[in-house]
């Protein structure tokens, strides 16, 4: 009973007061308990990180190469971390960041691009309902315009049509699917905060 | 001749991970490897240098004072987060995630509120009464479509009286072509990222080899 009502009163009284301090602009109380959950979401991701660290010097030992990559290259950061705050080298966390992480994930974003273009196409391949072909036919529209809108078009008339459907959809169509999106997620959120404060929700609990 | 290796490196790495237009390969592997490797470490380096080393600093400094006192609490909560590891203790960090739960309920509610949800009402006015009301009876379409309560009817299935149908395929509609715009937009960023890493890459060795 008490392995329950513990965490239970503690989740309760700590979202109270967190709430009392952000609603009645008390930033003393605010600040404080934001600072420890800020402290505490570093501590719950460094053992995270130390998690992923253990289960792949496990795969090490039986023989996965590639998390014998993913150790070394963990360790040879902690190592540079630590030459770096005594001295024996400067900037060597940051120079392995625009190195080899920076370069690394610009071309992760950028091969975005082609991952997109083959899932439009599945889609057009899989689906041939009429909610694809306006999700698809936006999109050819969205992509057509820009270009076309960049390069001089025959006739002022027809440049003037395009921009001003354009602007229909976006200043309309997409404003309100957006605008549907958003508040439907922050009713979706404050009914969650809501049952999590009063204790309806327990994530943290075995139950 | 730094710069030179650094730009060589960078390169290598992008074509391993270009690499996986050819299909899933082990160059490409190794390189995502080493990505979540690096940044995973990184992150640990600057969590500890920005986050949980200062605290330290201000207990070792300031071991009497009132506020340094304080951090005691979720230092406690750390240590009981820490014990989740253990089989036998791991109910003991149910209180540090019930107090992360808390504080992040608490916050969720106030941004929701004063962030999304206000701002996004007041926004509903606009100078041409028109657009804004075409606008708001879209956005209620929308809201629709996230409605998925209702009554059984005799056969039991679950269906929406036929005023709520109609104005759900709207709202349906309406999420189709916003999706889209927002695909056309997200593809073009990162067409415009895809030519710039190429850009980047042709002028420094055109430079170097100039």
């Amino acid at each position: 009973m008490r392995k329950r009502s513990i965490p239970l009163a503690i989740a309760i009284s700590f979202g109270l007061l967190t709430l009392l301090g952000l609603t009645f602009s008390l930033p003393e109380l605010s600040n404080l308990l934001l600072g420890w959950a800020g402290f505490l979401v570093a501590v719950a991701l460094i053992l995270g990180i130390l998690n992923l660290f253990v289960v792949h010097l496990g795969r090490l030992r039986h023989g996965n190469l590639y998390s014998g990559v993913l150790v070394l290259s963990m360790l040879a950061v902690f190592a540079l971390a630590f030459t770096d705050s005594n001295g024996i080298t400067t900037n060597g966390v940051e120079t392995v960041f625009s190195w080899v992480q920076a370069p690394m994930e610009a071309a992760l974003a950028s091969l975005l691009a082609f991952f997109l273009v083959a899932a439009g196409f599945q889609l057009l391949r899989r689906d041939r309902s009429w909610s694809a072909a306006l999700f698809l036919g936006t999109a050819v529209f969205i992509l057509l315009s820009q270009a076309l809108l960049a390069l001089p078009l025959p006739g002022q008339q027809s440049t003037q049509i395009l921009s001003q459907f354009r602007t229909l959809i976006n200043n309309v169509i997409v404003t309100a699917g957006m605008r549907g999106i958003l508040i439907g997620v922050a009713l979706g959120t404050i009914t969650l905060s809501l049952r999590l404060l009063v204790g309806m929700e327990r994530p943290y609990s075995d139950e | 001749m730094n710069e030179l290796l650094g730009l060589v490196i960078g390169f290598i790495l992008t074509l391993l991970i270009y690499s996986y237009l050819l299909g899933d390969n082990p160059l490409y592997r190794l390189a995502i490897h080493l990505l979540v490797g690096i940044s995973a470490a990184y992150a640990t380096v600057i969590i500890l240098r920005e986050v949980i080393g200062p605290v330290f600093v201000q207990i070792r400094d300031n071991p009497g004072d009132p506020a340094t006192l304080l951090w005691l609490i979720p230092i406690l909560f750390a240590l009981l987060l820490i014990l989740n590891r253990l089989p036998s203790l791991a109910w003991l960090g149910q209180h540090s995630t019930a107090f992360l739960v808390g504080v992040g309920a608490a916050v969720a509610l106030t941004g929701a509120i004063v962030g999304t949800l206000w701002p996004q009402v007041l926004a509903t006015r606009t100078s041409q009464p028109v657009t804004g009301l075409v606008t708001a009876v879209l956005t209620i379409a929308v809201l629709f479509t996230f409605q998925f309560t209702g009554k059984r009817d005799e056969t039991g299935q679950w269906k929406r009286p036929l005023w709520q149908q109609s104005l759900t395929q709207i709202g349906h509609a309406v999420l189709m072509i916003t999706f889209g715009a927002l695909f056309a937009g997200v593809l073009t960023t990162s067409l415009t990222l895809l030519t710039q890493q190429i850009n980047f890459f042709l002028n420094q060795f055109l430079q170097i080899l100039s």
